[in-house]
């Protein structure tokens, strides 16, 4: 086929066809050569071709997929997934806590992202068992998520696109934390679940967000992880900002807003600085984060909310 | 009494042709349980496979072979394992009421289980069955230590020291859940109600070879466990060495109880329900109570866990909760019919 | 000829006072004895003993010659068999069933009752007069017939010597009197020892060859009915004045006791 198109573009095109040749062997090497990758379970993983059948075992991975480009591809995804809107008509096996292995395997994958961060490992390992090729992630900060997007990059053959993405997080980033450096950090509480009251507190995903936009996170003195908090606690820590993750759905999160307004001693509420922020956006490791990051940064700091807008409204539209 | 037993004393061939009747019911269940789940399998296909020697798809084959048959065999065996110490639990504590879990098994596996999962690495915390499996023996021996009076032990102390444990436990695990993260919840839960996905066949084989030799010695005993339900007294009357037996008895059925919890989390009413429906049909004769209530609980839990795996596709609903919502009502049902235990 | 059964300086206790003190006995071989007493005066206490089922803190008890604490509880239920007092309905068994228990110090694990085991039950069930009742499911049962039931399943084990704790207690009249007399048939015909708990002093003296009269875990008499049954024994054992006669059928001693006046 190949030699037939080169025919019509005739004897002048010579030195082009020796490149195009070159050019073909090349890719065709990329897309038949073997990928060894080290997953971030520290696990060796190697592919062979680029996967064409990919199953997402979170709504995360999901939407870091798709910012690499790929749609066809990815055949599975789980419960919740439901960015971008490709995503709702996936086919659903089961929720990243607890997997429908079958559905999963009908599916025929040949390759399966999971996440430290939810999937149950023993379903990780019974899925190995039956043969299946699983990449395991494990993108808990942002640079981990970086890297994440690097080895998917890399098993995909998408890896320019991969870097361009993380060009693109990394610079948003670098002009936020620019625009917040030299302001005072007011105090944060970031609400992750009620009944009972949970916090985003150290080493968290949240928790490092928090802190590169511009604020400090009063969570972090409770411990690590997500802490359950009394409401006595949240008083006595009396924050300035309070960020109320969005959670189960919006009216949940708006109740959740009323109750705080009882208490009118803490300075967030009698300074109004009570905000729902949506969950799907600093809950998920993805390149969305950079939009929640947005949010936060201006709820943290209402004061430079226009000077953010005009500095990432741009850099928002080409990633 | 609504009785299908009409012969008026049990033979051998009588318990030869329940087990028989009973292991084919189980044969035919298994064949449409594994036809069961989110892709259609027929039965007509699954027989020309085994027959015909026709090739399956792999895809089908791996879901049959490596998904859905350890699946069903694991369950059956649980329910098998379940039922028939339920039985001979009822016998040996006199009381209609017992059930597998009743001597602390239940919250001493739990603790062992949500411990390694709460208090361990996240979710990928290693040993669960094997923490669940020390937690229920541990729970045992703590219970028969503390009912048990210069070397002999008095069956109502060791029913109400196991429901007291049992009691304290389940504060400790109300603690643990109060405890664990948002994340870890739903696990916890899983475990709780009966989670049977993560079926192997390693398992299976172990399961399997406690289960014969598990019937085997209740079996040897049954003779015995009919006399003891008649009073200790009468019992050794009639030459029951009955400290001795109930001894071996008690330690047989909480080993094999923790075993099928290790397995598969916490599933109720198995082993409380199907002795007493094999009883008002069969009689209360062990030597047909023994094989019928483990073939019967075989064919109840699977199709428990059939149920639970279709019902709310692709999610999944606990056993736990199908075995107690089909269970319960039945049971009622069947009492209020006339039948008497 | 060697006893049956033999308690040696046997004392016995429950939890701090005792209740069979110091207690020496022999039952002769074919036998009907009668034990007799005040409640509380280890009437049953002395059957477990002899059976095994309680071990004695002092003293010795043998069945055959041997330690009885020695021996497997099969052993002893093939020398002896026991009808207990009525303890209410048995549930999921035909008669046939529970007679056939009867059998179970003579089978193995695994094993089930042989064509022989199935006679020697229905044989049993005719000597009590129950073998219309074999395939009723023992629910279904009156007193009467349990208790009859019963005595068929003691005899079904076919052993030599046969207790009974109070059989007929909660007997009506018929029954009661249909019991002794098939007792004292099954004596006859098969040459039985029998040892017979009674609150019924007159019952026991009807039929038995000798009475053992107990009082607070002590041998206070044992011989003939008409030996021991005396207005001063009574007095002593029971604390009431008895006027004495003879059963006219029977002509053994009848106690009547009177009633005390103030």
């Amino acid at each position: 086929m190949l030699r037939s198109g080169l025919d019509v573009l005739g004897g002048r095109m010579l030195w082009k066809r020796g490149i195009l040749s070159i050019a073909f062997w090349a890719a065709l090497a990329q897309v038949a050569c073997s990928v060894e990758i080290v997953d971030q379970a520290g696990r060796k993983v190697s592919i062979e071709s680029a996967p064409r059948r990919i199953v997402a075992l979170a709504p995360s991975i999901a939407e870091c997929l798709f910012a690499l480009g790929l749609d066809e591809e990815i055949v599975g995804v789980t419960e919740y997934t439901n960015f971008p809107p490709q995503a709702l008509s996936k086919p659903k096996v089961g929720s990243y806590i607890h997997l429908q292995i079958e559905a999963i395997v009908g599916l025929k994958p040949d390759l399966i992202v999971a996440t430290m961060e939810g999937n149950p490992k023993s379903q990780v390992e019974q899925m190995e068992r039956l043969g299946l090729k699983v990449v395991v992630t494990n993108p808990r900060t942002l640079d981990d998520l970086y890297e994440t997007l690097l080895i998917l990059g890399k098993i995909l053959r998408r890896e320019s696109t991969a870097e361009h993405l993380i060009e693109n997080m990394r610079g948003a980033i670098r002009t936020l934390s620019g625009l917040v450096a030299s302001r005072p950090k007011p105090r944060v509480l970031l609400q992750v679940g009620s009944n009972p009251m949970v916090v985003a507190g150290d080493e968290t995903l949240q928790d490092h967000l928090i802190k590169v936009a511009g604020g400090e996170n009063i969570g972090a003195s409770q411990g690590r992880g997500y802490i359950p908090l009394s409401l006595e606690r949240a008083i006595t820590l009396a924050p300035e900002v309070v960020l109320i993750s969005s959670m189960a759905d919006s009216l949940t999160a708006e109740r959740v807003k009323e109750s705080w307004k009882r208490w009118p001693q803490i300075p967030a509420v009698a300074g109004g600085r009570i905000h729902v922020i949506d969950g799907d956006l600093i809950d998920r490791p993805s390149p969305r984060i950079v939009e929640g990051l947005k949010s936060m940064t201006k709820m943290i700091h209402p004061e430079i909310s226009s000077l953010i807008e005009d500095s990432l409204g741009e850099m928002g539209d080409r990633s | 009494m609504n009785s299908l037993k009409k012969v008026p004393a049990v033979t051998g061939s009588f318990v030869l042709v329940c087990c028989i009747l009973g292991a084919a019911a189980v044969a035919v269940t298994i064949l449409v349980a594994i036809c069961i789940g989110p892709t259609p399998l027929s039965p007509g296909k699954m027989i020309s496979w085994i027959i015909g020697g026709e090739v399956p798809d792999p895809t089908e084959r791996t879901i049959l072979m490596e998904i859905r048959l350890p699946r069903v065999l694991l369950t059956g065996l649980v329910g098998a394992l379940l039922s028939v110490c339920g039985a001979v639990l009822q016998a040996l504590l006199m009381n209609p009421l017992a059930e597998p879990f009743v001597l602390g098994i239940s919250s001493g596996a739990a603790l062992g289980a949500l411990s390694s999962m709460v208090l361990g690495v996240g979710l990928w915390s290693i040993g669960t069955s094997t923490a669940a499996f020390l937690g229920a023996v541990g729970t045992v021996v703590l219970v028969l230590a503390l009912a048990g009076e210069r070397g002999r032990v008095n069956m109502t102390r060791l029913l109400l020291t196991g429901v007291i444990v049992n009691a304290f436990f389940t504060s400790m695990i109300m603690l643990l859940v109060s405890l664990s993260r948002t994340e870890q919840l739903h696990s916890v839960l899983f475990w709780l109600y009966g989670d049977l996905s993560g079926a192997r066949y390693d398992q299976i084989w172990l399961m399997g070879a406690s289960c014969m030799g598990g019937l085997v010695v209740f079996f040897a005993h049954a003779r015995a466990l009919n006399l003891m339900g008649l009073g200790e007294q009468v019992a050794e009357q009639l030459g029951v060495e009955v400290q001795r037996s109930r001894t071996l008895l008690i330690a047989m059925t909480s080993l094999l109880t923790a075993l099928a919890v290790s397995s598969s989390g916490l599933i109720g009413f198995v082993g409380l329900i199907v002795p007493h429906l094999m009883r008002m049909a069969l009689g209360a004769d062990h030597r047909v109570l023994i094989p019928t209530s483990a073939l019967g609980g075989a064919i109840f839990l699977i199709i428990a866990d059939a149920l639970a795996r279709t019902i709310v596709s692709p999610s999944e609903v606990p056993v736990g909760v199908i075995t107690a919502a089909l269970g319960a009502p039945f049971f009622i049902l069947l009492l209020r019919a006339g039948g008497n235990t | 000829m060697r006893p049956i059964v033999e308690l040696q300086g046997v004392w016995f206790r429950y939890g701090r006072e005792w209740i069979l003190k110091g207690m020496d006995l022999e039952v002769v071989s074919g036998e009907i004895l009668g034990v007799v007493g005040p409640n509380a005066s280890g009437k049953t206490t002395l059957l477990g003993v002899m059976q095994g089922i309680l071990e004695p803190q002092k003293g010795k008890v043998l069945l055959d010659g041997r330690e009885v604490r020695k021996l497997r509880r099969k052993e002893v239920a093939r020398q002896i068999a026991v009808v207990p007092q009525d303890s209410g309905v048995i549930r999921g068994f035909t008669a046939l069933e529970v007679v056939l228990m009867g059998r179970n110090p003579f089978l193995g694990p695994f094993s089930f009752e042989s064509a022989e085991d199935r006679e020697m039950a229905m044989e049993a069930l005719v000597s009590t007069g129950c073998d219309h009742l074999w395939a009723r499911p023992m629910e279904k049962l009156s007193g009467g017939e349990r208790q009859r039931v019963l005595l068929a399943r003691a005899l079904a084990q076919r052993c030599p010597l046969l207790l009974l704790d109070e059989p007929t207690a909660h007997l009506d009249l018929r029954y009661q009197m249909e019991f002794l007399s098939l007792l004292v048939a099954l004596h006859k015909e098969r040459g039985l020892t029998i040892v017979w708990v009674s609150h019924d002093l007159n019952l026991a003296s009807m039929i038995c060859q000798r009475i053992l009269m107990l009082l607070d875990g002590k041998k206070r008499a044992l011989g003939p009915p008409r030996e021991i049954i005396t207005q001063e024994i009574i007095w002593e054992v029971f604390g009431v004045n008895a006027i004495l006669d003879y059963h006219p059928q029977t002509g053994s001693p009848r106690v009547t006791p009177e009633l005390p006046l103030h």
